[in-house]
This record gives C-alpha cells, sequence and structure tokens, in this order.
C-alpha cells in the first residue's frame, strides 16, 4: 500500500502514531496548500515557511482533536495555519498584503491547480468564481477577514467607511457566496 | 425577554463575523450565550463556518523551499525518536504496520487457498515475525438484512489493529465504530469518516477479546457487522 492511496484522514492518524513514513506523506500531501496559505498571509517566505512547520507541528501535537464530524482534514489543518500566520502578523505589526492583490490572485487561479484532485478543483473554482463575481468592495471586506483577520472596525478604518456598512458587506458577501452556493447544488 | 425569534434575528446578524473569527469579544460573547440553546442558530453557524473554511482553503497552492518535509520531520524528532505513548489509551494505526498488514493479508489469504505451499506459508510467517505479530485474520462485513458489504483485517500484535474495505456502495461517508467484546461490553472508538473506502485503527483491546465489529454510517444507517472468528493458539 502506498501513502498516497490513504484517505486523509488515515495518513492523520499515521501522523499521529509519529510513524516517519505516514509523517512524511501527510506534510508531502499538505505543505502546498499550508504554505500557499501562510506567505498568501503574511508574504515573507521566511516567516511563511516557519509558520507553515509550526502548523504541522500542532496538527502533530494535537491531532486527537481532529473530530471529522466537524469536517475535512484540509479545513482543520488551514485553520491551524491561518491562527498562526495571523498571530505571527499580528506579532511582527506586518502590514498584510494588499487584499485587492490577493483577489486578483485568486482569479488568476481559475485556470490553474493542475495537481488537484477532481473534486477538489470542481469545488473550489466554483467558490472562487462566486467570490470573484461579488461586489467590489464585498469581496475586498471578505478578504481583509478572512487573510488577514481584520474585524469590521479595523477594516472601516482602513477604508474610512462607518462599521456598520462594513459588516453588512461582510454578511451580505458571505450569505451571497452561500445562497449561490444552494442554488447551484440544487440545481446540479 | 425577546421572543425566540426576534432574538434569533439579533444574533443572526453577529454569526457571519464569528464564522469568519473576526467577532469582538462583547458580540462574540452574546452570540456563544444565544448558541448554547439554540439549535437552529447554531447550523446556520455550522453552515456559514464551512464556507469560511472554504475560503481559506482558496489562497494559491504553492510549494515551499526545498527541503521543507525533511525540516519538518527534523522539527518532530521522528527519524530517531520513539513513537508517543497512546493518548487516551488508544492508538491509532501505524502506517508501518498497514503496509505490512497489506502484505501479510495478502498471504494469509493465498495461505487458505494454498494450505501445502510452504513458500506462502514462509511469507506469512515472516511477516508476523517482522512485525512481532501473533497472527492475522478477515471476516465479511454483513448489512443487517445479510448483504455483503465488505471485509474487516484484524491483526494481533503490539498494537492491535482493524482494517476494514468496504463495498463502493459504502465506501463514503461518516462511520460510528463499535467494538463488541467477547464478554458482551460493547467499546465506541472515535468516528471516521470513509473516503476512498478503506479506514484502519489500533484497538486497545486484543483481537481475541473482540467477538464483533459494527459500524454504523452516520446519521441513519445502515449498520455492518462482521462477527471475529475464535482463533486457536
Amino acid at each position: 500500500m502506498h501513502v498516497w492511496a490513504l484517505s486523509d484522514e488515515a495518513l492523520l492518524a499515521g501522523f499521529a502514531t509519529s510513524d516517519p513514513d505516514a509523517a512524511a506523506g501527510f506534510v508531502r500531501r499538505f505543505q502546498s496548500r499550508v504554505y500557499g496559505l501562510t506567505i498568501t498571509i503574511l508574504g515573507d517566505a521566511k516567516a511563511a515557511e516557519d509558520v507553515a512547520q509550526e502548523t504541522f507541528v500542532r496538527a502533530w501535537r494535537h491531532a486527537s482533536t481532529y473530530d471529522a464530524r466537524r469536517g475535512p482534514v484540509s479545513g482543520w489543518l488551514l485553520t491551524i495555519a491561518r491562527n498562526l500566520a495571523l498571530d505571527r502578523a499580528r506579532l511582527k505589526g506586518a502590514q498584510p498584503v494588499d487584499p485587492d492583490f490577493v483577489a486578483s490572485r485568486l482569479e488568476q487561479e481559475r485556470s490553474g491547480d493542475g495537481l488537484d484532485e477532481a473534486t477538489r478543483i470542481g469545488d473550489r473554482h466554483r467558490l472562487r468564481g462566486l467570490l470573484v463575481g461579488l461586489p467590489p468592495q464585498q469581496r475586498r471586506a471578505l478578504v481583509l477577514a478572512v487573510y488577514f483577520g481584520r474585524t469590521a472596525k479595523e477594516i472601516g478604518e482602513m477604508d474610512g467607511t462607518p462599521v456598520g456598512t462594513v459588516k453588512t458587506r461582510i454578511r451580505d458577501g458571505l450569505l451571497k457566496l452561500r445562497h449561490r452556493l444552494e442554488v447551484e447544488d440544487g440545481s446540479a | 425577554m425577546d421572543p425566540p425569534s426576534t432574538h434569533c434575528a439579533g444574533i443572526r446578524a453577529l454569526l457571519p463575523e464569528l464564522a469568519l473569527g473576526i467577532a469582538d469579544g462583547e458580540e462574540r460573547a452574546r452570540a456563544l450565550e444565544h448558541l448554547g440553546g439554540c439549535a437552529e442558530c447554531r447550523r446556520e453557524l455550522d453552515e456559514l463556518s464551512a464556507i469560511a473554511d472554504e475560503l481559506v482553503a482558496l489562497a494559491p497552492e504553492r510549494e515551499p523551499p526545498a527541503g521543507f518535509e525533511g525540516r519538518v520531520i527534523g522539527r518532530l524528532g521522528l527519524r530517531s525518536a520513539p513513537a508517543r505513548p497512546a493518548r487516551r489509551g488508544l492508538r491509532r494505526l501505524s502506517f508501518a504496520a498497514a503496509v505490512l498488514g497489506a502484505a501479510a493479508v495478502t498471504a494469509v489469504a493465498m495461505t487458505a487457498s494454498y494450505s501445502s505451499d510452504r513458500h506462502l506459508a514462509s511469507q506469512y510467517r515472516a511477516a508476523l515475525e517482522g512485525a512481532h505479530g501473533q497472527y492475522f485474520q478477515s471476516a465479511r462485513l454483513h448489512t443487517v438484512d445479510g448483504s455483503p458489504a465488505g471485509t474487516v483485517f484484524g491483526y494481533q500484535g503490539s498494537p492491535s489493529w482493524l482494517f476494514y474495505t468496504l463495498s463502493s456502495r459504502h465506501g463514503s461517508g461518516l462511520y460510528r465504530e463499535q467494538i463488541v467484546t467477547r464478554s458482551g461490553r460493547a467499546v465506541s472508538l472515535p468516528p471516521f469518516r470513509l473516503v476512498a473506502g478503506s479506514w484502519g485503527i489500533a484497538t486497545p483491546i486484543p483481537l481475541r477479546d473482540i467477538a464483533s465489529v459494527r459500524l454504523t454510517r452516520q446519521p441513519h444507517g445502515p449498520t455492518l457487522e462482521a462477527p471475529l472468528p475464535i482463533v486457536e493458539r
């Protein structure tokens, strides 16, 4: 049996037992997603690698807290990476990467991702397309919240916009994404 | 006190920020207090949180600098350190055991069919010796109406483990796993999500003490069961 034949959950279970082969397989499977996220948030290769490494260390230490009922392994792992990267950004007082640049990167990715498995490609491209299709102010507010952990108050101060308006943009943007996903699922 | 619907409406306005992890302390506390007693709002939060997770996963993939994997393994000290002690008395399937098991299970099946074949028997013994194991066994999984649903492979060793392969009809979804001992005690193991039709887990109960295993697909079934034969040693 090859590690690539194992499900994400089985590989995580092997990783948790400290098996070197399973650990290497787990890191190889997720490293580009984890590093891609940390460098998106931090914009600095050295800090991004350090946080990505720490993400796998935390995952190894806390593998027993993973609950399959709460979502896939990738979501659990990327949440760890996001939180660590946001902590590092706050600690360093780092200036976030321009959210409009991030949004444009997301749009360019629509035809990429050649290594992803078919399902993940489909789901990600669909959501990416919906995000890119949001009104610019809603998209910007969501990108700042998701990738930079900015609160509505902070976004309002950055953009000179009343906090209530930012809250509405965030809420409308997220609810619109959910609604459109539901509509597409219903018509599939 | 507000009527529930009014109260829910007020809380739901906060849920997107809560799902994105950016709600401020006061609003977060207020929402969490309400969520503790409102299943509808919890469901709403779960849905929004799932979308928030998917948004996080949209970050463009990028390969880290060369040698990244080795540096992570080095930080974990896995090349030289022994395995960590079990958590909560349960150790999950060792990948090495899975690899060995897959080879040995093949040897078991072949040995059963060609018991006179000393070469295959020798392979089986070598596989067991390599892992300090005692025996392998397998049993058919059936639904409650007797339809075949897959196979469970068992390994008596240190640790002992179970490995499931399910037919394509049952090959995905969230499953609850339960072991019934020969004394009649039912032991629940952590639920798992079956993706590619197979799953393995180390069991805290020696294989010889297991009377049967049950898998129940969540949330509404079906339940699959396999009685494990007694192995005389």
